[in-house]
């Protein structure tokens, strides 16, 4: 960081968020990769023939969103062991920018999902399982926050948010499970134990979505993590100048 | 250990008390909260009823016996001992337990007074195995977050917090399950596919605390 | 249900998630922005001061 600021003064040159053009890049190959799914879903699968018919296409950015947020939690939860075991700050960060993006995707589940719902099944809410385990992964992943934020000494804070991370990270099979195994009725099962039940077009729009999704996070994850750094640099320099 | 335990319980018979009133309260007042108009039968709802008033009520429980612990000074009195810390986490847990169980001993029986007429006799070991599994969940997981819960500004309002998502899954089994035994289905799969969720569940808190308590209960 | 209210909805649910993506990338990029320049102006008042000092 050091090394950042003082070449910065003498180049004359922007500080950087670190890794920025590697960021920029993965953002638009996801980019790329959610509108090539949307198109292989739209104008080359077919419409769906169930009874939810053209609300169908809701599913191939619902369910990679869906997905994504559970490997962010996984992604916090990996965090938060090395966290425990290492004591590096920078697990923690990671923790935190992970569980950040994961309450992001798990809203848009929950947007997409009322909306499809609403479409499918005409009504906004329904207690069914996808719906009901993500409001709960929402509110439990807020709690990571509220948690953060009641703890004053920095090093406990960190060692408390990962180990919240860490039981928290036990809903996360439960929600993946929910759809598959709780008598759900009004939940489509996408990819159950027997193989997905999908037109292979489909399958391939939602495979190239998920791609999608998943560098998203990736690249939005990144972008977080360029802004902390950018944040340790401001507080190292207001350190420095005795602020 | 054990003469912590008991130190702990008789320490604090006032928060027996006060959970003990609170979870009969409870029970009035959600008797009239779901009065319907024209006298519907509420049975239905009986089972998720019950756990409703147990797990606030080991909420506040919770709330008191690390509060207590936290002002007193005690805590860094135990953290002197030689005394591996997972013991620690067992001797609260078991603590808790009791308390939680103690409550329950008492209130059972004003519930069924109340709500369940003379039913629950009838399949009492189905409903008790139900119980006991509860109970330790309830107790595994509460226990830990309280730890963590502790250390931090506003912990009553945070323990809430925490705990509830984390207890839904609990709950959910528990009360469906003291429903169906309330039905009269005791010995039904369903029933005993709860009890071994309920078993899986307890077990991975367990787990979880096992591995992580020393860092839970602080440097 | 009709396919033009279908279409509606499914428009409704994808334009939500790309307002919401863009609008935390708006964020994102706003929050960078205002981070580089204090770390620019606290960079050159550093270098003032050790050149100053």
């Amino acid at each position: 960081m050091q090394s950042a600021s003082t070449a910065g003064a003498e180049a004359g040159a922007r500080p950087a968020v670190p890794g920025l053009a590697t960021t920029t890049a993965i953002l638009a190959a996801a980019g790329v990769a959610l509108v090539v799914g949307l198109v292989v879903g739209f104008w080359i699968a077919p419409t769906d023939a169930s009874t939810l018919g053209f609300s169908q296409k809701i599913f191939y950015f619902h369910a990679p969103i869906a997905e994504t947020a559970l490997l962010a939690y996984g992604v916090a939860f990996v965090a938060a062991l090395l966290y425990l075991r290492r004591g590096e700050a920078r697990y923690d960060r990671l923790g935190v920018a992970a569980v950040r993006l994961g309450l992001l995707f798990s809203l848009l589940v929950m947007v997409t999902g009322t909306i499809w719902g609403r479409a499918a099944w005409g009504v906004w809410w329904a207690w069914e399982p996808r719906l009901t385990t993500f409001l709960i992964a929402c509110l439990l992943y807020s709690a990571y926050f509220v948690l953060r934020g009641a703890v004053e000494d920095e090093s406990r804070r960190a060692t408390y948010a990962a180990l919240f991370a860490i039981v928290a990270f036990v809903d996360v099979p439960i929600t993946f499970f929910a759809t598959r195994f709780l008598p759900a009725g009004l939940h489509p099962v996408v990819l159950g134990l027997s193989g997905s039940g999908m037109d292979h077009r489909d399958l391939i729009a939602f495979l190239i979505s998920m791609a999608g999704m998943t560098l998203l996070f990736v690249g939005l994850l990144r972008l977080e993590l360029g802004i902390e750094a950018l944040r340790e640099e401001l507080r190292e320099l207001k350190y420095r100048l005795g602020r | 250990m054990v003469r912590k335990d008991i130190v702990s319980e008789l320490r604090s018979r006032e928060t027996v008390v006060s959970m003990f009133l609170f979870v009969v309260l409870a029970m009035v007042v959600f008797h009239y909260a779901f009065t319907v108009p024209g006298g519907g039968d509420l049975s239905f709802y009986t089972g998720g009823m019950l756990w409703v008033v147990f797990v606030f009520g080991a909420l506040l429980g919770l709330n008191r016996s690390f509060a207590h612990e936290k002002d007193e000074g005690c805590l860094d009195g135990l953290l002197l001992c030689p005394v591996d810390r997972v013991t620690i986490f067992l001797a609260k847990m078991t603590a808790n337990l009791i308390f939680l169980g103690l409550i329950q001993l008492l209130a059972v029986p004003v519930f069924a007074l109340f709500f369940a007429a003379g039913r629950m006799a009838a399949h009492l070991p189905a409903f008790l195995a139900l119980v006991v599994l509860a109970d330790v969940g309830i107790a595994a997981l509460g226990t830990l977050l309280a730890t963590i819960a502790m250390h931090t500004r506003a912990r009553d309002l945070l323990l809430p917090i925490l705990f509830l998502p984390l207890v839904i899954p609990l709950l959910i089994a528990a009360a469906s399950g003291t429903s169906a035994v309330l039905a009269g289905s005791a010995g039904s799969v369903s029933v005993l596919g709860r009890l071994a969720f309920l078993l899986v569940y307890d077990g991975v808190f367990l787990v979880l605390a096992y591995g992580t308590y020393d860092v839970a209960i602080g440097e | 249900m009709p396919l033009a209210e279908a279409v509606k909805y499914v428009a409704a649910a994808y334009g939500a998630v790309l307002l919401v993506l863009i609008g935390y990338l708006i964020v994102a990029g706003r929050r960078i922005g205002r981070l580089q320049r204090d770390v620019r102006v606290l960079d050159e008042e550093l270098t003032r001061r050790r050149g100053g000092a």
